[in-house]
C-alpha cells in the first residue's frame, strides 16, 4: 500500500479520469550504481 | 539564423538574414489543427516537467543512450507520439526500459495506491529488497468543471519505508 500525496488526493474529485504510472529504482551503496524497473500504467475512471 | 532576440526578430529572406524590429502583436493561428497542436504540446510539457522534477527519474533519462541533449528534451521527444486525442495514454513513458516490473494489479482509492507485484524473477526481487524508491506519476484529466485546469500531472518519489509492504508466497 502506497500513500498518495494529499495534494493529489484533494484534486482527484475534480476530474473524471486518471492515469497512474508506477516504476521503482534502487541505488547500490558499494558501486553507486542505479538499477530501475520498466514502468506500468493504468487508466482509472474516477 | 532566425528567431527573436530582445526587441529584434531575425528572419531569413531570399537566403539572407534580415533583422526587423519585433512586432507589438503576433497573430495567433486559431485553426482547429493549430489549437490541437498547442494543447498536445502543453500536455507533453506538463508531463515532462513533472517527470523531470524527480531527480532520480531525471538522472535515469540523462544516463540513457537516447537521442536528445538533456533529460527534459528526451522526455518530450520520446513521449510526443503517445499522446492521443489530447490525452496522455498508458503508453507514455516515465522511465526508460529497465528490469521487468510485473504488476498483477493496481488499484487507486482516495488516499492510497494498492499494487501487487510479482517477485518471481530474481532481478526484480533483488531490486525491491529495501532500500528502494518507488515512483508514482498521476495524470488527472477530463475535468468536471471548467474552473479547474484542463489537466494536472503529479510526480512523486516514495521511499520504501513509506510503503506498507506485504509479501505473500504461493504454496
Amino acid at each position: 500500500m502506497i500513500p498518495l500525496n494529499s495534494k493529489i488526493a484533494a484534486k482527484m474529485d475534480r476530474y473524471n479520469g486518471a492515469i497512474v504510472f508506477v516504476a521503482a529504482s534502487k541505488q547500490t551503496f558499494k558501486k553507486n550504481e542505479t538499477y530501475w524497473t520498466s514502468m506500468f500504467g493504468k487508466e482509472f475512471q474516477l | 539564423m532566425s528567431g527573436a532576440i530582445e526587441d529584434f526578430v531575425q528572419r531569413i529572406r531570399y537566403g539572407k538574414t534580415v533583422i526587423y524590429s519585433r512586432p507589438a502583436k503576433y497573430k495567433v493561428n486559431q485553426t482547429k489543427q493549430a489549437n490541437e497542436c498547442r494543447s498536445k504540446f502543453a500536455l507533453n510539457v506538463g508531463f515532462a516537467k513533472a517527470v523531470n522534477a524527480v531527480p532520480e527519474l531525471k538522472q535515469i533519462w540523462k544516463s540513457a543512450k537516447l537521442d536528445g541533449v538533456v533529460a527534459y528534451n528526451r522526455i518530450i521527444k520520446y513521449n510526443r507520439n503517445f499522446i492521443a486525442d489530447d490525452k496522455l495514454t498508458i503508453k507514455n513513458i516515465i522511465i526508460t526500459a529497465g528490469i521487468l516490473l510485473s504488476v498483477t494489479s493496481l488499484e487507486l482509492n482516495e488516499s492510497e495506491l494498492v499494487t501487487n507485484i510479482s517477485l518471481q524473477e530474481r532481478k526484480i526481487k533483488s531490486l525491491l529488497n529495501p532500500p528502494f524508491n518507488f515512483y508514482i506519476i498521476v495524470y488527472l484529466f477530463n475535468r468536471k468543471v471548467k474552473s479547474v485546469k484542463a489537466f494536472e500531472v503529479y510526480a512523486e518519489k516514495i521511499a520504501h519505508h513509506q510503503i506498507q509492504l506485504i509479501t505473500s508466497m504461493k504454496l
